[in-house]
C-alpha cells in the first residue's frame, strides 16, 4: 500500500466518525433526545398497508405502558428500537416497522416488541441469553452442551413459561424435539439435569451448582435471608461447617481455608440444603443411586468416591439421601427443588432482571444494581400478560412476556434514551 | 462530542494502521486486559434482589431515578452471533457463504464462545480484533452480492450506510467522506474496499 493511500484511510476514519457523532445520542445526559435519526431506506407508507406488526397495534391492553404520552417522540422510538432491535431479533429495524413508528410515535414501541417475540430469531436470542448465563454451549467428549440453550429457545418458540427452565421433565434436541436428558437420573428437571449444567458447575461438597443455581434463577447469594431459607441444624453438619468462630473450628484444613475456618455455618447452613440435591450426580454429570455422599478419606475435601462430591451431613445414613429442604420447603429431589424456586417470589423478579442483563450487554455485578421496584412492576406485568393472553392456560409469564415488559417499560426508556423532553 | 465518539476514532486509527496497510491481519493474543464475559462471573456480592430502595422519599418534584446504570465509558460489542447475522442481511447472503470464510473459521478471535471448549464471550474491541474483523469483513465487501448492491463508491455510500446502520447519514458524514475520497488516490478496488471495511467497522455497526 503506498503512503498516500494509508494517509488517505487515516484521514479519513475519523471524518466518518465525526459525522456519526451527530447521529449519536447520549443518552447518559439523562436529557431528552433529539435525535435527528430519518426512517430507514423506504418511505413511510399509509398505515393501513403496513406489514403485519400493524395488526398487534391494537392488541394493547389497558395496562401497558402508553409511551406516546408520556412524551416520547417517533425519534425517540426509531432511537430506541434501533438500540435494542439487534440483541433482541439481530437485525435493524425493517421499513414496516419503521413506517409504523411514523405513523403511531412511541405507541408503536409495544406492538412491535411484541411481534418481535414471536420471531424466530427471538429463540435463538433466548437460547444465547440461557448459553451465556450458564456458561454451557457446544459439545465435548460426548456430551452435548447444547442442551440447557435448546430447552431455553424451544420454551421461547412455543410460549412456554420461563419456568419451565427448572420444572421441564424432557430435554429438547437442536431441532425442538423433546428427548430424554443425559444424566441418567430417573426424573428430569430443566437444566438442572442436563450434564451441561453439571459439569459447567461442579466443584466440592456441590457448592457452585448450588450456588450458580440460585443466583441464576433467584439472584439470592449466601448468605441468605433464615426466614427465607432457614439453616440446617448445626449439629448435622460435618465438624467444618458447624463453626462460627475461629476457635470453633476443629478442623485444620478448614481454620487455614476460606475466611480463616470461622462464620461456616451462616452460609453452609444453608448451603448444605442445597448442595444435597447434587450428591448423586458425579463431576461428569452422571446420576448415581449409589453415592454415598461420604468424604473419600484419600481425597481432597468435598470429594466423595467415583468421582462424586461428599454431601455436608454427618450422618451416613443422611449423607446420600437427595431429600432436602428448599426456601423452606421440604423437597424429595431436583424436581420438586426446581418447581419450589420457579413457584418462589424471588424467581420473576429475577428472571426480569436476567432479561435486562442480557439486552443491554451488562454484567452480573451491573445487573444486581437494578432497582428491586421496577423488577418487582415487571413481574406483574409479566403475569398480567400472561393471564391476558392465555387465560385458560396461563401457566408463568414466558420469555416473551418477560422480555415485553421489560423492554416497553418507561423507566427502562428513561435509561436507554433519558426522559422524554415535553416532561421535565 | 458524545463519550462514545471518543473510543471511535481511536479504535478506527487502529483499525486503518494495524489492518488496511499490513494487508493481513497479526496473529491475535487473547486480551489479558479486558473485562470479564458479561453474565459468567460468579456472584461474589453478598446481597438480594431486595435490599435498597433508593426512590424512596424523593421529593414529588424531582424526575425519577434512573432504575439501573449503562456504562457508557467502555465499548460494548454486539455479540458475534449478532454481528454475523447483520453481515448476512446486508449482504442477502446465507451464513456457510464463502464470503464469510474466514469470518467463520476466525468467530472465537472475534469474541464468539464455546464454553465446552473453554472459550468465554468476550465482547472488547481493541486494535487486534479490529484488524481480525477487517480480514473477516473484506471478503463480504468483495462479494458479487455486495458489489451488485453497492458497486461504486461514493455514489452508493448512502445506500450502504443506510443499509448498514439503518438510518440515512446526514450532509456531514457524507461530506466527509466525499472530501477524503476526492484526496486519495485510490484505484477502484482499493477504495471500494477501504470504504467498505471502515463502514462495516463502525460503532455504528458492531456495537452495541
Amino acid at each position: 500500500m503506498t503512503p498516500t493511500r494509508l494517509l488517505a484511510l487515516i484521514a479519513l476514519v475519523p471524518a466518518c466518525y465525526a459525522g456519526s457523532v451527530a447521529e449519536t445520542p447520549d443518552a447518559s445526559t439523562g436529557d431528552a433526545t433529539t435525535s435527528q435519526s430519518s426512517s430507514t431506506s423506504t418511505g413511510p407508507d399509509d398505515p393501513a398497508t403496513t406489514g403485519s406488526t400493524t395488526a398487534t397495534t391494537g392488541s394493547a391492553s389497558d395496562d401497558e405502558p402508553d409511551l406516546g404520552a408520556l412524551g416520547y417522540t417517533a425519534d425517540d422510538a426509531r432511537e430506541y428500537l434501533a438500540s435494542i432491535a439487534p440483541m433482541v431479533v439481530g437485525r435493524l429495524l425493517s421499513p414496516d416497522e419503521d413506517n409504523l413508528i411514523h405513523h403511531f410515535g412511541a405507541d408503536a414501541i409495544v406492538p412491535i416488541v411484541e411481534a418481535w417475540v414471536s420471531e424466530p430469531a427471538f429463540a435463538d436470542t433466548a437460547r444465547a441469553m440461557l448459553q451465556v448465563k450458564l456458561a454451557a454451549s457446544g459439545s465435548k467428549d460426548g456430551v452435548d452442551f447444547e442442551l440447557p440453550g435448546n430447552l431455553a429457545a424451544h420454551l421461547a418458540r412455543n410460549d412456554r413459561p420461563y419456568g419451565e427452565l427448572l420444572t421441564a421433565p424432557y430435554c429438547v434436541d437442536p431441532v425442538g424435539a423433546e428427548i430424554p436428558c443425559d444424566t441418567g437420573a430417573p426424573y428430569a428437571a430443566g437444566v438442572l439435569t442436563t450434564r451441561a449444567y453439571l459439569i459447567a458447575n461442579a466443584s466440592r461438597f456441590n457448592l457452585r451448582r448450588a450456588r450458580r443455581m440460585m443466583f441464576i434463577f433467584t439472584c439470592s447469594t449466601y448468605p441468605m435471608d433464615p426466614a427465607v431459607q432457614p439453616r440446617i441444624a448445626k449439629d448435622t453438619l460435618i465438624p467444618m461447617f458447624r463453626a462460627m468462630t475461629k476457635e470453633e473450628q476443629t478442623v485444620p484444613e478448614a481454620a487455614n481455608g476460606f475466611g480463616n475456618g470461622s462464620a461456616c455455618y451462616s452460609c453452609h447452613g444453608q448451603f448444605s440444603a442445597h448442595a444435597q440435591l447434587f450428591v448423586r450426580f458425579s463431576q461428569d454429570g452422571l446420576y448415581h443411586p449409589e453415592a454415598t455422599g461420604l468424604q473419600d478419606p484419600d481425597n481432597e475435601l468435598g470429594r466423595s468416591i467415583n468421582g462424586l462430591y461428599a454431601s455436608h451431613f454427618v450422618d451416613p445414613a443422611a449423607a446420600p439421601l437427595e431429600v432436602s429442604q428448599v426456601l423452606n420447603q421440604l423437597v424429595d429431589t431436583l424436581v420438586d427443588a426446581g418447581r419450589v424456586l420457579s413457584e418462589s417470589p424471588a424467581f420473576y423478579p429475577c428472571a426480569a432482571r436476567n432479561v435486562l442483563e442480557y439486552s443491554f450487554g451488562m454484567s452480573e455485578a451491573e445487573a444486581v444494581d437494578i432497582d428491586p421496584k421496577l423488577l418487582a412492576e415487571l413481574t406483574t406485568r409479566a403475569h398480567a400478560r400472561d393471564l391476558r393472553l392465555r387465560a385458560d392456560a396461563a401457566a408463568g409469564p414466558t420469555f416473551g412476556d418477560l422480555f415485553v415488559v421489560a423492554l416497553t417499560h418507561p423507566r427502562v426508556l428513561q435509561v436507554v434514551i433519558g426522559l422524554p423532553e415535553s416532561k421535565p | 462530542m458524545s463519550p462514545r465518539s471518543i473510543p471511535s476514532r481511536a479504535c478506527a486509527l487502529a483499525l486503518t494502521t494495524c489492518a488496511l496497510a499490513c494487508g493481513a491481519p497479526p496473529p491475535v493474543l487473547e486480551d489479558s486486559d479486558t473485562d470479564a464475559p458479561a453474565s459468567t462471573g460468579a456472584p461474589d456480592e453478598p446481597t438480594t434482589a431486595a435490599n435498597t430502595d433508593a426512590s424512596t422519599g424523593a421529593p414529588e418534584a424531582e424526575p425519577p431515578r434512573d432504575p439501573f446504570d449503562l456504562d457508557r465509558s467502555k465499548v460494548k460489542l454486539l455479540p458475534f452471533r449478532v454481528r454475523f447475522l447483520r453481515l448476512q442481511q446486508l449482504s442477502g447472503l446465507p451464513a456457510d457463504d464463502p464470503a464469510f470464510a474466514v469470518l467463520r473459521a476466525r468467530r472465537y478471535e472475534l469474541g464468539d464462545y464455546d464454553y465446552a471448549s473453554g472459550v468465554n464471550p468476550d465482547l472488547t474491541w481493541n486494535a487486534s480484533r479490529i484488524s481480525v474483523w477487517i480480514a473477516a469483513v473484506l471478503p463480504v465487501c468483495r462479494a458479487p452480492a455486495m458489489l451488485a448492491r453497492f458497486p461504486v463508491f461514493p455514489d452508493d455510500l448512502p445506500a450502504l450506510l443506510t443499509a448498514a446502520y439503518g438510518t440515512t447519514p446526514d450532509a456531514d458524514l457524507l461530506a466527509d467522506y466525499e472530501l477524503l475520497l476526492g484526496d486519495a488516490n485510490l484505484d477502484e478496488p482499493t477504495r471500494h474496499d477501504s470504504i467498505c471495511a471502515v463502514a462495516l467497522s463502525a460503532l455504528e455497526f458492531v456495537a452495541q
